[in-house]
């Protein structure tokens, strides 16, 4: 129904198109009225007859939503909609996975704005277009898809840096999005080709983050391109390590059951706590219910002191290349 | 821990949404609640048996034939997971657990 309203939208303006920046990201093409250069641009050659899948554009955006379950946060959510609030940022509004329509704030740079658009907005709409969303990091292999998840800071995107100095490539870091079928294996779609790195990382692995802008201003992580090193192609769901905690004597992997994967899966979902507000409870018990079924999932406990992340990445090496 | 009455009569009290994970794990979601559990091995099989009102005493008499374990055991164990399920609200009782 949306898809239709959007259509409609669409063709009472025919310069919608030539207006807009069309990128490739999740499998979707993306038509915006702003750059976005963390995405992976695509000309209208390559688009053929494919209408866009996704729109973003800046104007205003409600007060309030009808009927909406409100955050502490000052965040709204219902069945079609999502209105993000950030100070000093702007708006969002995120409508029946097919629309995002962004009020900035007075004197935001347009990286900060997209730092917000990029995460929960895209995340947001890709619960809303029926995937299960993932806080997690993952290179493609020509075996499947190698998720790592984990809290913010459980060491996702330095155990990527590592593997892609490896010269293994990215399919995902931060957004996950996995395509779970009745049928097959769950179907994890490539992002785009940008990863992010701390600062320390960096000087450890010798990446130089010079001219490369910061996640947000005071922070010491970076943000890096890597389009040479993307797998831009879908893979089936190989392997989901869960990046658990620091409390171990030593580096080990625990092969989990379903309940225990099924709870891993659980608590690495995306902003979980908006399915509620979004009325997605229902599709994602099941689609978690069935990949932790039909997955592989793996914890990693480390030790507290060092992060070990050479050995991490041989242990995990290792364990993919048995079975 | 309350114990309950061989003769409470126990109940499921609403119809969470179920999945089977596999032979001997089960996990639920109380949409309502918005909260989630999971049930492995004898809690799965508890589960099911109160898919019909049950007397606790008929529930540890069906476990005995099940399970290698002893009554007074098997009727602590009983009172502990159902005073669990009873906290979250996913059972009813049909009369009042004796007070212990």
């Amino acid at each position: 129904m949306t898809h239709e309203r959007y259509r409609a939208e669409d063709q009472s303006d025919p310069t919608v198109r030539s207006t807009s920046h069309l990128f490739r990201a999740y499998g979707l093409l993306f038509a915006s009225s702003i750059p976005v250069p963390e995405m992976t641009p695509v000309d209208d050659d390559g688009v053929g007859d494919r209408r866009p899948d996704v729109t973003i554009s800046l104007g205003p955006t409600p007060r309030h939503l009808d009927q909406a379950l409100t955050y502490p946060s000052g965040h709204e959510a219902n069945a079609e909609q999502f209105l993000l609030r950030v100070a000093d940022v702007g708006q969002y509004l995120v409508s029946g996975g097919v629309d995002i329509v962004i009020d900035p704030a007075p004197g935001v740079t347009s990286h900060e704005l997209r730092v917000f658009m990029l995460g929960t907005c895209l995340g947001v709409l890709l619960h809303q277009r029926g995937f299960l969303v993932l806080h997690a990091s993952g290179i493609g292999t020509e075996r499947g898809a190698v998720l790592f998840a984990g809290n913010s800071g459980a060491g996702k995107s330095t155990l990527l840096a590592e593997l892609l100095g490896r010269g293994e490539k990215m399919l995902v870091d931060d957004v996950c999005a996995i395509h779970v079928g009745a049928e097959t294996l769950p179907i994890v779609v490539p992002s785009y080709p940008r990863t992010r790195v701390w600062g320390e990382t960096a000087a450890r692995l010798s990446i130089d983050t010079t001219g490369l802008p910061r996640t947000r201003p005071q922070m010491d992580k970076y943000e890096r391109q890597v389009p040479e090193q993307f797998w831009d192609r879908e893979a089936p769901l190989l392997r989901l390590y869960h990046l658990a905690g620091s409390n171990g004597s030593e580096l080990s992997l625990t092969r989990l059951g379903p309940l225990e994967a099924f709870h891993t899966v659980l608590h690495n979902t995306y902003r979980k706590v908006l399915l509620e507000g979004l009325v997605r409870q229902r599709e994602h018990f099941e689609m978690v219910s069935r990949a932790a079924r039909a997955s592989t999932v793996i914890r990693v406990i480390r030790p507290a002191e060092t992060f070990q992340l050479r050995e991490l990445a041989d242990l995990i090496m290792l364990d993919l290349q048995e079975g | 821990v309350p114990s309950f009455a061989p003769s409470t009569l126990v109940s499921r009290r609403e119809h969470p949404l179920t999945n089977d994970l596999s032979d001997t794990e089960t996990v639920m979601l109380d949409i309502e609640r918005g909260t989630y559990f999971g049930l492995q091995h004898v809690g799965k099989v508890i589960w099911e048996q109160l898919e019909s009102p049950t007397r606790v005493a008929d529930l540890c008499g069906y476990l005995l034939t099940r399970f290698e374990v002893d009554a007074d055991t098997c009727q602590k164990e009983v009172d502990y997971f159902l005073a669990q399920l009873l906290d979250q609200g996913l059972i009813e009782v049909h009369d009042a657990p004796s007070a212990s």
